[in-house]
Parts: C-alpha cells; structure tokens; sequence
C-alpha cells in the first residue's frame, strides 16, 4: 500500500462517520506516521471520540477508552499484578493503556500521577509494573481530549507534559450542511457499526518506517530551525519551543508531504504544521495574554516573518 | 511623559538634566553677569525644563491633538521672540508700543553686513523651542533620544567654549562627562521602553543585580570619560590642529564654489531676462526690439541717478540674492519631483523590491558569496555537469519569473512559499496558468526534493518562460 492509496482509504472511511472533518483527518494521519500522540482540545459533543473509534477500526487496531476522573490510579491505566489464588500466583492484567489507540478523555480531570503514568507510556512506549515492563505493541497512539471550558477540579496539563503531545487540535464545530449530513447520516443506524477495516498495524508500520525515508532539504531542515527558534526570540514568548518541537515539525513535516504524494518536503508543509505542532509548545507571558493574545496569534506572526527559503 | 509612566518619567527626567547641562554655561553669562553660580544655575535650569515638560504633558491631555494644540504652541514661541527680542535689543521702548516692532521686522530680512541681532535672537528662540519640543515630545523613541543626545552633546561643547572664552574658566571636569552619563541612561531607559512596547508589556522593576550592573556600567563610563580628560587633552590640541587646518581649507573650498553658483546663477537670471524679454515683446515690427529696451532702461537709470533716487535696501538685497533664490527654487523643484517619482514607485511595489536588493557593496558581497554557497550545495547534490546546469536554469527560470510578477506590482512576500504564491502568479500572467504549474512544480522538486531535470523538461521549461515574459499585464 502507498501513502497516497493509504491517505485516500482512510479519509474516505474516516468520512463515513466523521463529516467535513478532511483537515483534521489528514493531521491525525500524519500523526499516525510519525508516531506521535494527539491532544484534541474542545467542547464535547463534536466527535473527539468518534473520531478516535473511527481510527481504530480503520486500521483494524485495537481499541480502548480510559474515561479520567479524578479518582482514577495509575494502575488503572497501567494495569496490575493480582494474585490468582486457583493458581496461586500472581498474574498481569493489563491496563488499557497495552492497546494500541487510546482516547484518554479528559485527561486534566485525573490527578497529575495518574497523568504522568500515562505519559510515560506515551513517550517510553513501554510500562512498567512491579519492575516487569512490557513492550506497548506499534503502532501505538493516544488520542487525549480535554474541555477548555469547564476548568472547575481540573489539574491542567504542564508544559512538559504538552510538550509530549506532536499535536494539539481543536475540531470546531461543523457547518450547518455538514451538520444536516450529520443527522441524515445517523438517522437509521450508527454508522461507526458499520465501519470495515481499510488497512492493517502491518501496513501502517511499513508506512511509518518509509515516511522516515521522504526527503528533506538542507534549506528546509535549516528553515525548519529558524520557525522555531523564532519562537524563542519572540518577544511576546516567555518560554519557546523545544528541540522536541523542531523534531516533531520535522517528521510531521516528512508524513504530510508523503500523505499530499510528495516524496520531498516543502516550506509549506511546514508552514501547515506550525498551528497545530507549536501553538501547545509556545508558553506566552501572562501580561500579553491578558491583553488578548493568544498563541495561535503569535505562532501565526512568525510563520508570517521567517522568510522561506526561494532563490531570489 | 511625566506622569505617565515611570521609565518615560527617568528618561524625561535625564532629558531635562542634559538640556540644563548644556544651557546653564549661556543663561550664567547672558542673563546673571555670574551673580549665580553654576550648580544653581544648573538647579534652577534643571526646575523650568522640568515644569516645561509637565506644561506640555498638560496641554497634550487638555488638547489632545487638537489643532489648537498646535496653534498655541506657534503662538507661544511668536510672543516668547517677540518679548525677548524688545527685552535685549530695544529694553527701553514701551512694549506696548509699537516702534521697536516695525523696526525689527524691516530689519529681520536684511542679510548685508551680518547678522542682525533680532534675527540671531529669532534663530536662537527657535532652536530652544524645537530643542524643547524633541525632548519633551510624547511618542518619544530611542532614536529620538538618541538625536537629542546628539545634538545636545554638540551644544554643550558650543556653550563649553563659549563660557571658557567668555569666563576664563573651563566648566568644572566632571561638567561632560556628566552629560554623557545622563545621556547612556536616558537612551539606556528609552531602548528598553521602545522593546517592552513591541511586545505590549507594561515592564517590570529591573533586578536588584541587574540595576546594579547597569548603574555600574554607567558610572565606570562617566570615571573613565573623567580619566580620559584629564590624559587626552595635549594629543587632542594636536590633532584638533590639522582638523582646523583641513576646515579652514574647506571653508576657502566652499566659498570659491558659492562664488561659482552666484557667478552662474547670475548668468542663467541674464540669460533668461533676455529670452522673456523677447517673448513678451512678440514681433520685432509691432514692438520695440530689446536693443532699444536696453538702451530706454539705461536712460530712465541714467535720470533716476541723476535725482539720487536709490533702490530700498531689501529691493537690494533681493535682487544680490534672487539668482541664489532661483537656484534653490531649482533644487527644491527637483527635490519634489524626484520625491513624488519615489512614492509614486513605492505605491506600486517596487519599494519592496529596492528594499530586497539595497545598493551597498556589503550586500552584494554576501548576496554572492550566498549565490556561490547554493552552487556548491548543487554542485553536491546533482554533480559537475549537465544537471547541474540544467538546475541553474531551473532556479534562474523561477527567479525571473517572480521579477516579472514584482515587476508588474505583485512582489512574492519573504514568508510566502512558491506553492501558496502561484495563485497570485497565475492573476499577474493570465492565460499562463500551465506554464506557470509547470515553472513551479519544477522548481520546487529541483529546490526541495534535489530531482534532476531531463532536457525536454526543461527546453519546456524555456518555452513556458517566454510565453509568461511575452504576456501583457493586465
């Protein structure tokens, strides 16, 4: 399977079930390929899990929810050793982080132990109980949703832990047609029931390991620096992007212009990625945020002042 | 401004100080006869700049910006010349009266042996006003302070002299030094302003440490200026001697080439009489021709003399300067013209496009050793040879392209990339929109993804190229 057979499936499949969501589709495909984990920021009800389920059983993957309360444990996501007294002996039962698409919904309502246990899963890929660890099987991809609005007995993610995130996306509301579609669509059966896989963990592994091999320039890796260290420099920003962050704008970079059937990378690959990879990674100064600036804003001016590199 | 802001508050604060500084020496030897002494002069000096800010800074938020704002301020600085005027020159006329009023406007316009003392007076008045609306004015930049600092320290050493010559007293030593301490802070406060604005924040109070370093910085500049002073003045006489010598070339310089310019602008004012005298005098056979005009003029001057009638002395001085005015008039003309061509250029974009490619030879200098840089680059990735050629023309191809299109007004924007640019291309060469899909898709997997070009590829290249060149702007 190629990138452009795999990206045209999947959007379609996705479609079935998700209306009008093209861009959001493509962004969590490149997430995918570069084994990145995603952080969907927004109001519930517009299909944060849907949009995770549909995932999963596209790609004939398994699937598992983890719904964070505050009460939840870390061994409630790692899983844990419990003693089996017909065998007496103690047996792993596997938490549901051992699957291989997550959706952590609501991520900043469980407590911030909770939350790192998951995040170390994130970034190690592996877990660790009772000092046996066990290998996350790839591809491996979590989905964490949190609502902006309601912050009441919430314990927000820090910086670092963000930084974990290859993206943050905010799906937005659908238009009034794709919200007729949406009601039409569901009126007789759920079509996420229907839904078939259109391709398998293997071919999204040989995916993955090819989108590695997509060309990138000297000009555009250098570019690629300079967007971010533009973000260090930027008055407005108090603490910019990490090298984590360059590295994520340069796979992510790699996966899209191997999904938009490019076998090199762009300067505006680069400049698509920058919102959803950057903007969670840029921590702005209080002051500028009370006067209305937002880091969508900020990552915006500099996309808009770091010259691409064209032979003039 | 004062009451603003705290930072502009200390940068207006060491304005005031450096006005006073270069102001006292005049204002103890004109206006107290040194019945007043220096650091009070100072003290005094230091009050009136500082209420002259607060009046401003009032009149700004009761005005605004208000043309009576302005109005006000002109009538101010008329009334203030006028006043000083009858104070030095006329002290014993009655200020209502109104003698010494027409007396000073006959002689304002007199330029012939010197000076007037009314017209040194007007200038000086004016100076202090435009000197005390650039310290005190309320969109003040760090540049801004930075000419004040300039033209202040120029002042000082102005007033310096003439107190020295005047007194027979040099200003005490740390008098320069002092000033330039007031200035590094002033631009030190106005450059962290001017940042904390570009990113919307309101500042905050420096660090203990870090005001410590910069007051420390501040003063171990004003110790070292004191030091210097006291080594450098017998290298400095020496060398001060040949720039004396190399000034007083330049003004004997400057007056053979005004003599030229009066010289010439008299002939050009002859020349030009001559033609508009026969111009206006239409035919030889219906008017008298300038022969008989010229020797009409020479007998009425010839009467004229003979009753001793005189011209006015400002008909005089008028016509002595008028070829200098019309010269002036000249340049200013061309000024103009030259100015409005420049706008006119820059509203259709090419401003951009002069702003990318300034003329200086350090530019240049990088521009082509970036040039040589990406040779090698390509040199690298498609070998000595063929493709390597063929890239070259690629590149080249789309470079021009983008000249055309900056050409006819629509520039290609530092951050926009070539993909997200060719719609707009594709608007500057309507009909091209093939071409220009191909010209751009080849330049980006040439640029970007190091493909080689085949030869049909690129003669196609050619092609496109010289049909988008051939196509009209819209």
């Amino acid at each position: 399977m190629d990138f452009l057979q795999f990206a045209r499936l999947m959007r379609d499949n996705v479609a079935k079930v998700l209306i009008g969501k093209a861009d959001v589709v493509e962004l969590l495909l490149v997430s995918l390929l570069t084994e990145g984990h995603i952080l969907m920021e927004d109001v519930p009800g517009i299909g944060k899990t849907t949009l995770a389920k549909a995932l999963a059983r596209s790609l004939e993957c398994s699937f598992a929810r983890i719904q964070f309360t505050p009460d939840l444990l870390p061994s409630d996501v790692t899983g844990m050793n419990f003693f089996n007294q017909k065998e007496q002996a103690f047996e792993f039962r596997a938490g549901p982080v051992l699957n291989q698409i997550v959706l952590a919904d609501e991520i900043n309502r469980a407590t911030p132990r909770t939350q790192s246990s998951l995040l170390e899963a994130m970034q190690e890929r592996q877990v660790t109980v009772d000092g046996e660890t066990y290998r996350l099987e790839r591809p491996f991809m979590v989905l964490a949703t949190q609502n902006p609005i309601e912050l009441e007995g919430t314990f927000p993610l820090p910086e670092a832990q963000m930084d974990r995130f290859l993206m943050r996306l905010d799906l937005g509301y659908p238009t009034a047609e794709e919200e007729e579609s949406i009601l039409l669509r569901y009126q007789l059966e759920d079509p996420l029931e229907a839904l078939s896989p259109v391709a398998t963990a293997d071919d999204v592994r040989a995916l993955q390991a090819a989108a590695r091999e997509i060309h990138v320039s000297d000009d555009v890796r250098r570019y690629i620096v300079q967007v971010v260290r533009a973000t260090r420099d930027h008055p407005a920003v108090d603490l910019g992007v990490s090298p984590r962050g360059s590295l994520a704008l340069f796979k992510a970079g790699q996966a899209l212009a191997a999904l938009r059937g490019r076998d090199y990378v762009v300067p505006s690959d680069v400049q698509a990625l920058c919102p959803p990879i950057l903007t969670h990674r840029v921590h702005i100064s209080p002051q500028i945020r009370l006067r209305g600036r937002t880091p969508e804003q900020v990552v915006a001016e500099i996309v808009a002042a770091v010259p691409v590199p064209v032979v003039e | 401004m004062l009451l603003a802001d705290r930072r502009m508050a200390l940068v207006h604060l060491a304005l005031a100080g450096m006005e006073a500084l270069w102001f006292a020496p005049l204002f103890l030897l004109f206006w107290h006869d040194g019945a007043l002494s220096l650091l009070a002069a100072l003290g005094w000096l230091l009050g009136g700049a500082l209420l002259w800010t607060l009046a401003v800074e009032m009149a700004g938020w009761l005005f605004k910006d208000s043309p009576a704002y302005r109005w006000s301020i002109l009538g101010v600085f008329v009334v203030s010349t006028l006043v000083l005027i009858q104070s030095v020159v006329y002290p014993r006329a009655p200020l209502g009266g109104f003698d010494w009023l027409l007396m000073t406007l006959r002689h304002l316009p007199l330029l012939d042996g010197g000076l007037r003392p009314e017209t040194v007076l007007l200038l000086t008045n004016t100076c202090l006003w435009l000197r005390a609306s650039y310290a005190t004015r309320r969109n003040l930049t760090a540049l801004g302070v930075m000419d004040s600092f300039k033209i202040g320290f120029l002042l000082l050493a102005l007033t310096d002299g003439v107190w020295s010559s005047r007194a027979g007293q040099p200003t005490p030593p740390g008098y320069a030094p002092l000033y330039m301490g007031l200035g590094l802070v002033a631009l030190t406060l106005a450059r962290s302003d001017e940042r904390a604005s570009w990113a919307q924040t309101a500042g905050r109070r420096l660090p203990l440490g870090r005001l410590a370093q910069f007051l420390a910085l501040v003063g171990g500049f004003v110790v070292i200026a004191v030091l210097l002073g006291r080594v450098l003045p017998r290298p400095l006489n020496a060398v001060l001697k040949w720039v004396v010598f190399a000034l007083e070339m330049g003004v004997v310089i400057f007056q053979l080439l005004f003599m030229v310019m009066a010289i010439l602008g008299a002939r050009l004012g002859q020349w030009l009489g001559a033609k508009l005298g026969i111009e206006i005098v239409g035919t030889e056979s219906a008017a008298p021709s300038s022969q008989q005009l010229i020797a009409e003029l020479q007998r009425r001057l010839e009467e004229t003399a003979g009753q001793n009638i005189v011209l006015a002395p400002w008909a005089v001085t008028f016509l002595r300067y008028l070829p200098l005015i019309v010269f002036l008039t000249l340049l200013g003309v061309v000024f103009w013209v030259t100015v409005r061509r420049a706008r006119r250029r820059y509203r259709r974009g090419d401003a951009e496009l002069e702003a990318r490619a300034p003329f200086t030879p350090g530019h240049w200098l990088k521009r082509a050793a970036a040039q040589l840089r990406d040779i090698a680059t390509m040199a690298q990735r498609f070998g000595v040879g063929r493709q390597l050629l063929a890239a070259i023309s690629v590149q080249n191809i789309y470079a021009n392209v983008g000249r055309i299109a900056a050409r006819r007004g629509h520039p290609r924007p530092p951050a926009m990339p070539p993909d997200v640019y060719l719609p707009i291309l594709m608007d500057v060469f309507a009909g091209c929109d093939a071409a220009l899909i191909r010209i751009t898709l080849a330049y980006m997997q040439v640029h970007y993804g190091d493909h080689p070009i085949s030869a049909r590829d690129l003669a196609r290249l050619q092609l496109d190229y010289h049909t988008i060149r051939a196509s009209r702007p819209e």
